[in-house]
């Protein structure tokens, strides 16, 4: 009898299906669009720039596949890995599936960032900036407020409460702003970027983010066994012999650290956080050890595949936030009519 | 080993609940602690495991002060078996039993084969060999408690804290965790265990403690404490301790002590039965 479970075999099957599957994604986002293009120009362009030789393609085509669609696809992967991975952590931490990344305020708070920023007329790196700050500074207040009132006592239901006040405290904050803004300028910028899109989305906004988006990675791939024994509840967790007090500031913190870069980033995309570790959790269960790199890897396959439709299925592009709704709520009430045991 | 709790006052936000608790347990013995509800005994537990700091007294193991912030090397010493309850998550029953051992697994595989296979050997010792890949929140609860308590042996702990390990469980199961008890206190676990029955100290433990509302906490041998006077005091309920000699077989037999609740009774004449019936 083999010492692993079964299930474990299947769950790795799932995660290399979801890289050839992200993998083959990748490469036909960079085909559609309005102005197209060929799998033959694909390859010369990237074989041109690896090998550094002269490209033959059109200088127009070169600049679709580099500058604009590159960029696009690396920031949806990137954004809906986060942001899935960030909605498997909270989802784990305050054992409640019902949970998503912006449970804490941290979207909230990145929208007021970016509308203050707006409003006064700050270039674009410094909406993304103010957004992420704003976003950190949300979920800071979040937790601040728990360690006043709660004092060791029901900390995880009371953060939860925290979050639902800062948030709504930074909603008002943002209709505020929307209110005072000029509604010939300033208000349908401010709205358009709460939407959420990455229509102008450039390479050095992509590597932007993989700093916060590293930082926040690494240490939650490394300790994401001890999820497990998280999800439990602390007082377990701890009798295991976790240090759960330090433990739930570390994935906090990281998980917060990928929300409010992606936030920063495209604006406010729901559901991702909340439908996708859901999916996941069906195909792999709920072992974070597959539960994590799968929510990452199907995330970013959502969203990219909803930002390929957002550009191309109306001659207007669709604002992200709004599609990933649409597309997510119905699959939600899918996926609830699936499920088979208790939780997914 | 000698696990020791000297004085000890605990409770909430600087109000004692538990006050003045000293008992001792060695390696191999079971100790029942009986109280009403709300009377502090989840309160003193969760102060041994170090969930509640202490206001007053030391926990010392060997006569070394159990240190409860360092919490791989208490894990490590005590196992902690919850009460039964649904976790918001399907996992698979092996890998819930795996987790006692996530303290010890290293940083980037998670846990070791051999932790699995160790998790299959604990499960297989508590005869539930045949849960191993099932959905723990698909099995019954006395299935879940046996769980549980694996999970906290895969911690090779020298003393177990067992939070009514029989609460929520059918008769039957009742027995079966209590038989299980018995078992690990004879391969030398030392176990403190909560319970609402008093037969349960008669059952399975060599040692029991009573809690009562006005804060007094005694603890003795099982003979000493759960007595007729001292349950009556505790719970307000009469009660007879009464001897039953039962013979299994005719090799087998021997005394077993119980103890049997006084019932009010009312004894209804025919008159009054007529009177009811009339008057509906």
């Amino acid at each position: 009898m083999s010492a692993v479970p079964k299930k474990q075999y299947a769950a790795n099957k799932i995660i290399l299906v979801s890289v050839v599957i992200l993998v083959l994604s990748i490469f036909v986002s960079f085909l559609v669009g309005r102005y197209s293009i060929t799998p033959k120009d694909v390859f010369a362009v990237f074989y041109a720039k690896f090998s550094g030789s002269d490209c033959r393609v059109a200088e127009m085509v070169q600049s679709v596949i580099i500058k604009v669609r590159m960029p696009r696809i690396f920031a949806s992967v990137l954004i809906g890995g986060a942001l899935s991975s960030a909605g498997a952590v909270y989802q784990g931490l305050f054992k409640n599936p019902m949970v998503s990344p912006d449970i804490l305020g941290a979207s909230a708070g990145a929208g007021f960032g970016a509308a203050i920023a707006i409003l006064l007329s700050w270039p674009f790196v410094f909406i993304q900036i103010s957004a992420f700050v704003v976003g950190i500074f949300a979920v800071g207040l979040t937790y601040f407020i728990c360690k006043i009132v709660s004092r060791g006592k029901d900390a995880l239901l009371i953060l939860v409460l925290a979050g639902m006040i800062v948030s709504t405290l930074f909603s008002s904050f943002i209709t505020l702003l929307k209110y005072v803004a000029d509604p010939y300028t300033k208000l349908p910028e401010i709205t358009y970027w709460l939407m959420g899109g990455l229509s102008a989305v450039s390479m050095d906004d992509v590597l932007m983010m993989l700093i916060p988006f590293f930082c926040g990675m690494i240490p939650l791939f490394f300790l994401r066994w001890q999820l497990n024994a998280m999800a439990f509840g602390d007082e377990e967790a701890k009798s295991m012999g976790l240090n759960t007090d330090k433990l739930r500031i570390v994935y906090i913190v990281c998980a917060t650290l990928l929300t409010a870069a992606s936030v920063a980033i495209c604006g406010m995309i729901g559901w991702i956080g909340l439908v996708i570790p859901h999916l996941t959790r069906m195909l792999v269960g709920p072992n974070y050890k597959y539960l994590m790199p799968a929510s990452f890897l199907i995330g970013g396959i959502f969203l990219l595949i909803v930002d390929n439709l957002a550009r191309t299925m109306f001659t207007m592009e669709i604002p992200l936030g709004i599609l990933t709704s649409i597309i997510g709520a119905p699959f939600f009430v899918y996926l609830l009519m699936k499920r088979r045991k208790g939780w997914l | 080993m000698r696990f020791e709790a000297r004085d000890i006052c605990a409770g909430y936000a600087g109000i004692d609940i538990v006050h003045d608790v000293s008992f001792a347990l060695g390696s191999g013995e079971v100790l029942c602690l009986l109280g009403p509800n709300g009377v502090g005994k989840t309160t003193l537990f969760k102060s041994l495991l170090g969930f509640l700091p202490l206001h007053k007294g030391h926990i010392l193991l060997d006569e070394q002060p159990l240190c409860h912030k360092d919490y791989k090397k208490q894990a490590a010493l005590i196992g902690y078996v919850p009460q039964v309850h649904e976790p918001p998550f399907p996992f698979q029953v092996l890998d819930v039993v795996v987790m006692g051992s996530v303290s010890r697994m290293s940083l980037f595989s998670g846990p070791s084969r051999t932790a699995y296979s160790k998790a299959e050997q604990i499960l297989e010792i508590l005869g539930i060999a045949y849960l191993r890949d099932r959905v723990y929140t698909e099995i019954s609860g006395g299935e879940r408690q046996m769980v549980l308590i694996a999970r906290a042996l895969m911690q090779d702990p020298k003393f177990l804290m067992m939070d009514e390990p029989t609460s929520n469980l059918d008769f039957g199961n009742q027995m079966r965790v209590l038989q299980q008890v018995r078992m690990l206190a004879e391969k030398g676990m030392g176990i403190i265990m909560t319970s609402h029955f008093p037969d349960h100290a008669f059952l399975c433990c060599t040692k029991a403690a009573v809690m009562c509302k006005d804060a007094s906490f005694k603890v003795g041998s099982v003979q000493e404490i759960v007595t007729e006077y001292s349950l009556y005091k505790a719970y307000g309920i009469k009660v007879k301790i009464a001897n039953v000699n039962v013979n299994v077989d005719e090799e087998k037999s021997g005394t077993v002590r119980t103890c049997v609740p006084m019932m009010n009774t009312i004894k209804i004449t025919k008159e009054e039965v007529y009177c009811r019936e009339s008057a509906s």
